[in-house]
């Protein structure tokens, strides 16, 4: 369940510790979601760490008493730009390739079906992963949902349903392959 | 299992069925095998996903080390703006003062050579002809403006003389230091 983790401001503290509380109560949550975003395809510090800053330079802007939207939004965009951009194929492949130096271990250790289910997420299209991921990551309604990506609330639904519909067509070949072992082996 | 079927049911789970559709389909999913089952189905599907989505919750570590470099990122950014800010302070004072300086220069106008003291308005000038010391005139200025507009109006003389002339026209010069 999502939560917006909330303070009392004594009413002394200036905007810049305000900002600064903000990123500390709230890092852990935003580089979850950015990971589930961005997946293989970008780093999701990068994606934080530039979405905090475009905040800071307009800081005098917002209310940062009840920052959760606000951040949520800000990073939510920040890694759809990142993933709409021309590809490097150099950081592709170093992000990849970071990735396979740890598999050999992980590899050992991780549940098949997760790193299954995992790679089918990471190619979905990037705002099909986005509503997907704020829709049963952060459990947000529709309506905050269609906010913070700046789109209609029947736009998101579509969204959200293909993404399921395409995640059950990549993951059918694995799942009845599962089911076969598992009746060969019953 | 049809589409509009399979949304309901998405819809449901997401908790965003309206209570008169709601109750309609708990009605159906009591009659309807299918249904269930793709309920159900689905229900493992979302579960499935679960497990991805908190794989991707960073521990305290990671978190820690973001905190960090956004704090860092923020003192750069603060001492660079602060570098900034004073050089544009320091380059508009100059510029300031340089202003006034040329506002200064075109109001005060042409003045006598530096170190001779320029004649002075309400007394009479000696303008001598140089070569031979010769009393040419003893105008006097009413203003310091009516001095300057004198020197200017030597110096286009000066200026529009043949050349060949140019160089005795400039031995005219007024004796500036002369005054009684």
């Amino acid at each position: 369940m999502s939560q917006d983790v909330q303070w009392q401001p004594s009413g002394r503290e200036d905007t810049a510790e305000l900002f600064e509380k903000a990123v500390a109560l709230h890092s852990k949550r935003l580089l979850a979601i950015a990971r589930a975003i961005v997946g293989t395809r970008a780093s999701p510090e990068d994606v934080v760490q530039q979405a905090f800053m475009n905040l800071y330079q307009h800081r005098q802007r917002y209310d940062w008493r009840e920052p959760g939207g606000l951040l949520r939004r800000t990073v939510v965009n920040e890694a759809l730009r990142i993933l709409r951009r021309p590809r490097d194929s150099t950081l592709n492949e170093e992000i990849s390739g970071s990735d396979k130096e740890e598999t050999p271990i992980a590899g050992m250790i991780e549940n098949e079906t997760v790193v299954q289910v995992r790679k089918a997420i990471d190619r979905l299209p990037e705002h099909f992963r986005a509503a997907l991921v704020l829709c049963e990551y952060e459990n947000m309604p529709y309506v905050q949902i269609a906010e913070t990506l700046g789109a209609s609330v029947p736009q998101v639904k579509t969204w959200i349903h293909r993404a399921r519909r395409q995640l059950a067509e990549m993951l059918r070949p694995y799942a009845e392959g599962k089911d076969r072992r598992s009746r060969r082996e019953d | 299992m049809n589409e509009t079927d399979l949304e309901l049911l998405e819809t449901y789970l997401d908790g965003e069925l309206p209570m008169i559709e709601a109750e309609s389909l708990w009605r159906r999913l009591a009659v309807e095998p299918d249904l269930s089952a793709a309920l159900e189905q689905l229900r493992t599907d979302r579960a499935g996903r679960a497990v991805v989505w908190v794989e991707n919750e960073p521990d305290d570590a990671e978190a820690e080390a973001v905190i960090d470099r956004v704090s860092a990122a923020i003192h750069r950014r603060n001492w660079i703006e602060g570098i900034r800010r004073s050089l544009v302070y320091v380059t508009s004072a100059a510029a300031c003062i340089l202003v006034g300086f040329q506002i200064g220069w075109f109001e005060r106008g042409p003045t006598a050579p530096m170190g001779v003291p320029g004649p002075q308005a309400g007394l009479p000038v000696a303008i001598r002809d140089v070569n031979n010391g010769n009393l040419l005139s003893e105008p006097v200025f009413n203003s310091q403006q009516e001095v300057g507009q004198f020197y200017r109006d030597v110096n286009e003389l000066q200026q529009a003389a043949p050349p060949q002339d140019r160089e005795s026209s400039q031995n005219v010069v007024p004796a500036s230091d002369e005054q009684y």
